[in-house]
């Protein structure tokens, strides 16, 4: 069966077949709940969060014009709602050019263990939640959305060569991080 | 000594660099160790995250978004349907009566010339108003008003009765 684009099921969902929501969920779900769980660093939150996401995507369809993906758009939201809440927790969120400057050690913050290792994957996946908001949130949107440099700044409303250098940043430091553990033989 | 900074690695990474760079960098690779493991770990990271699994939602998460969607849009606007249906569907049949009143006077008047005053004719259709609704509303046609008064009364409580029934069930769902 031919599968239909986001603008299609939206169409749909306009024209009073609101139950085709539940497609734009299904194919949304699993990458926007990584992204929240990275930024929000808490499964529960993450859930709830991307719940009032896809409520407030539903409530604002018809301000959807189409202009940009459907994707870019929903991640905006979600995007934006993250950063809601983690100042509703007040956390510290800082502006685009701090963030950009925002120098994290993941060595400090990381404890690895190789006896407790269970595969490398998995290592990884934890050294990718340790890292700083924006910048697992930008990981998360290259490597599992698959968005270039320029849909990602659409999204975080910042430069597309503030996105370079946060995702630079972010590999650096998973680097140096595996080269300080020894771990580049155990990779290859 | 590193020859190499990471921005340009990482550029060399994402085939950013043009033919002569790359072919540049590749020689300088090529001859520090260094750089060349700082870039094969660089590779490997980027290899690793590309295969990153995404975490998954719970399973009933959608049934839950859909919920919460019927909830809060859906039903409500159903509702305001219904009660609007009701409300058109009351004052159409008052609109009905008062025409039906309106016609049986000027039906009952002899012909107008052009001359008459509008205020009689303003106070003849005031007083046929009343007689007429007096007519309307005594005897046989009021029990017959009544049944229909009646009868709509029971269908709108039927609808609404099963409007409520099926907001319970999507409410428990």
């Amino acid at each position: 069966m031919k599968k239909l684009s986001d603008q299609q099921i939206i169409e749909s969902v306009r024209d009073g077949n609101q139950s085709d929501y539940s497609i734009i969920v299904d194919r949304y779900k699993n990458n926007a709940f990584s992204l929240l769980k990275r930024m929000l660093k808490n499964e529960q939150d993450a859930e709830e969060t991307l719940q009032d996401c896809f409520l407030k995507a539903y409530s604002s369809l018809n301000s959807f014009k189409g202009e940009a993906k459907f994707s870019t758009w929903f991640y905006r939201i979600v995007y934006n709602t993250a950063l809601t809440k983690l100042a509703s927790k007040k956390r510290k969120i800082e502006n685009e050019m701090s963030s950009v400057d925002e120098h994290f050690d993941l060595k400090s913050d990381y404890d690895y263990n190789v006896s407790e290792r269970k595969d490398m994957s998995e290592f990884i996946n934890e050294l990718v939640n340790k890292l700083p908001e924006k910048h697992s949130a930008i990981i998360s949107l290259f490597y599992l959305d698959e968005m270039s440099c320029e849909e990602i700044s659409k999204v975080l409303d910042i430069s597309i060569s503030n996105v370079k250098v946060m995702l630079h940043r972010s590999r650096n430091a998973l680097r140096d991080l595996i080269i300080e553990k020894n771990l580049v033989k155990e990779l290859i | 000594m590193n020859l190499l900074s990471d921005e340009i690695l990482n550029k060399y990474l994402d085939g950013e660099l043009d033919k002569n760079q790359s072919a540049e960098i590749k020689e300088i690779l090529n001859k520090s160790e260094n750089d060349r493991k700082r870039f094969s770990a660089l590779k490997l990271i980027h290899k690793e995250l590309s295969l990153m699994q995404e975490d998954k939602a719970s399973v009933d998460f959608t049934e839950s978004v859909m919920r919460r969607v019927n909830k809060k849009f859906v039903l409500p606007k159903q509702q305001n349907y219904f009660i609007f249906s009701i409300a058109s569907i009351f004052v159409i049949v008052c609109l009905g009566i008062v025409a039906y009143v309106i016609s049986a006077i000027l039906s009952s008047s002899p012909m107008q010339t052009e001359s008459l005053q509008i205020t009689e004719t303003v106070n003849r259709l005031g007083n046929g108003l009343i007689l007429e609704l007096k007519k309307l509303f005594s005897g046989k046609n009021l029990s017959i008003i009544g049944s229909v008064f009646s009868l709509g009364i029971l269908i709108s409580g039927y609808f609404f009765f099963e409007q409520q029934k099926r907001s319970k069930i999507n409410l428990g769902a």
